[in-house]
């Protein structure tokens, strides 16, 4: 390794930076039109209320709060990825870092906005406000979400700081005047100046750890919504670090869906490398396997007991009229991507990338198994089974959320480096860590692997 | 006289045609039914409550096959009707439904028929006694009123720690940043 490399990796992580192109444009292009289906398909929710949906007196949370919880899992999963490569300081964690941060903000902005489509009135959003009462836990997730925001844009913006001034200093006079006042703006007169490297040091380590239990209590209070309820299917004591594991899973699987696109798109093969898919793809083969070992745990306790009320969600699962989609997501969605990853022959770029994305749609269904089967038995009514079909109107919404992640990613690597440059560079210089050149000591040494 | 005769007839051909449309519109009109409550049991505690009605047309003859709503009427919000269930009628024209109440009291509720094209709609109410709810979960007594009572101010005081936190580490990095943004980088070796 050699500092020579230093200016093809400012060239690499920049490319994106200004690169337009048809490509560019035609997919932009298509990710924006399927952006305005669904904000056709939520002006018309808006103007006739949720008799437009297929949801109903039982499922009163469909494909809304699965995509809630899916994207947000997708965020925080991203985010406590970021944080652990940090403060590990794995030196191969500095292709991905930028990444995972953005997907975090990205897939958080995305899921915050479903409670809002899910209330059908989102004027009385701001009611959870006036009249939120501090023992329910629609009022605790409002708290950690929005935690969680200020935390991962946060998170996201202070190691961007450095590369702010790196493209105020390089391409600043090139671009628009508002795009010299915004790099101009956020880089903060930051010099790297050692008392500048060390302050940031400090202040991206106590991110990195203040961001992990942040972020866990998103899905620990969103799978609380769930199980504080005595409603069959969702009363269970495994569900917050099950939400939790799954958020991990499906946020390690999502990065490397993007990371393969992205790599291609802009071609980042020397930043982002076999060696970086193989070792999340060892880090999905865990997750998998932990997420199968409690899916079982939970599956088999309730099984065992086979108590009247959730009997009917068991069969309606395992053999029932959704058993069909629970089984797609258990060997669809777990076990033959598991054994992609695992067996040598197909442990290779492709293979891993078919096999996260597979495992990212695998996890969109089980969300929709925890919401939907848990609301169709009526707990009122007895012996009686509501089925739900989704309207165009929520495809089109949800569709609309799945892309803007893509969308927001484009843009934002059009304005901002795709890759921490400014780590990188510093690792060249001898550094174990982004910051540990100026002497600073706050990050703690590479844990092996240097 | 033949004008008197014309006019009679005139008249016969005005009443014959009224009458003619009143029987067409009597035809097109839907028939007026009534729904007949079956005597409802008061709920026995831990079992479900068995509601049946009977739905009849103006002759009295049953109507199988429609489907009949069953709603009680709650007061948290004024009286309004929340639906328990529903099921459709027989080949003796009743509908028998089971559910589960939610309180206890008595408890006012109502069947729906909303009509078809050829029955009209209508709706009958009836009254029932709810001695408790089907228990699937039952609170303990004992206290942990204490730890209730906590449990605001310590998560207030967490959250205040986390916000606290974010609002340092952006001030103490801004400050940093302003402070050393004047000074020259000191060269690289």
């Amino acid at each position: 390794m050699t500092t020579t490399a230093a200016p093809d990796i400012r060239e690499l992580a920049m490319r994106p930076i200004n690169q337009g192109g048809w490509r560019w444009w035609t997919i932009f292009a298509a990710l924006t039109a399927v952006i305005a289906w669904g904000a056709a398909g939520l002006a018309v929710q808006f103007k006739d209320g949720l008799s437009v949906t297929g949801l109903d007196q039982h499922v009163s949370w469909g494909f809304y709060i699965s995509n809630l919880i899916f994207f947000m899992g997708i965020s925080y999963g991203a985010a406590i990825a970021s944080a652990i490569l940090r403060l590990t300081d794995v030196p191969w964690r500095r292709g991905l870092t930028r990444m995972l941060e953005s997907i975090g903000l990205a897939a958080a902005l995305a899921g915050a906005a479903f409670p809002v489509f899910d209330l059908g009135r989102p004027d009385r959003a701001w009611y959870l406000i006036r009249y939120g009462q501090v023992g329910s836990p629609v009022v605790w997730d409002v708290i950690v979400v929005t935690n969680y925001l200020v935390a991962v844009i946060l998170f996201l913006y202070l190691p961007l700081i450095p590369d702010f001034a790196l493209c105020r200093d390089t391409i600043g006079a090139k671009v628009g005047k508002v795009r010299r006042f915004l790099y101009r703006v956020l880089s903060l007169g930051w010099s790297g100046r050692p008392g500048q490297k060390r302050v940031l040091a400090q202040s991206i380590t106590v991110m990195s750890i203040l961001i992990i239990p942040v972020a866990a209590a998103v899905p620990s209070v969103l799978a609380w919504l769930f199980s504080v309820t005595v409603r069959p299917g969702w009363n269970s004591t495994i569900f917050a670090p099950y939400f939790v594991l799954g958020a991990v899973f499906s946020g390690v699987a999502a990065l490397v869906v993007i990371m393969a696109v992205f790599r291609k798109a802009y071609h980042l093969e020397a930043i982002v490398t076999e060696r970086h898919f193989k070792m999340l793809g060892y880090g999905l083969i865990v997750l998998g396997c932990a997420y199968l070992y409690f899916m079982i745990s939970e599956y088999v306790t309730e099984g065992y007991k086979m108590s009247e009320e959730t009997g009917p969600q068991l069969e309606l699962l395992l053999t029932g009229d959704l058993a069909w989609l629970f089984w797609l997501f258990t060997i669809g969605g777990i076990i033959l991507p598991v054994l992609v990853i695992a067996l040598p022959p197909t442990r290779n770029i492709p293979g891993i990338t078919v096999a996260a994305l597979a495992m990212v749609l695998g996890m969109y269904v089980k969300r929709f198994l925890i919401v939907v089967p848990g609301l169709a038995e009526s707990i009122i009514e007895t012996n009686t089974m509501t089925v739900y079909h989704p309207t165009w109107v929520e495809v089109a919404i949800t569709a609309a959320a799945a892309a803007a992640i893509p969308w927001f990613l484009m843009l934002f690597f059009r304005l901002f480096p795709v890759i921490s440059i400014h780590e990188y560079e510093a690792e060249l210089e001898g550094g174990s860590s982004a910051f540990e050149a100026a002497g600073s000591g706050a990050v703690p040494a590479a844990a092996g692997g240097k | 006289m033949r004008i008197r005769s014309l006019v009679a007839v005139a008249l016969l051909g005005v009443v014959g045609a009224l009458s003619l449309l009143a029987t067409a519109q009597a035809e097109d009109t839907p028939q007026v039914t009534t729904i007949t409550v079956n005597p409802t049991p008061d709920q026995t505690p831990g079992k479900p409550v068995t509601a049946s009605a009977t739905l009849t047309d103006k002759s009295g003859k049953t109507i199988s096959g429609v489907m009949l709503k069953f709603y009680v009427i709650t007061d948290a919000f004024g009286p309004l009707p929340m639906k328990m269930a529903e099921a459709t009628t027989d080949s003796t024209g009743t509908a028998t439904v089971s559910f589960k109440p939610t309180w206890v009291g008595d408890i006012k509720a109502r069947v729906y028929f909303n009509g078809t094209k050829d029955f009209a709609a209508s709706q009958a109410d009836f009254q029932f006694k709810s001695v408790g709810p089907v228990k699937v979960h039952a609170n303990a007594d004992f206290g942990l009123q204490s730890v209730r009572d906590w449990a605001p101010f310590v998560v207030a005081a967490l959250v205040a720690i986390i916000w606290t936190t974010f609002i340092v580490v952006f001030l103490r990095v801004v400050i940093a940043m302003r402070a050393e943004s004047g000074k020259p980088t000191p060269a690289k070796p």
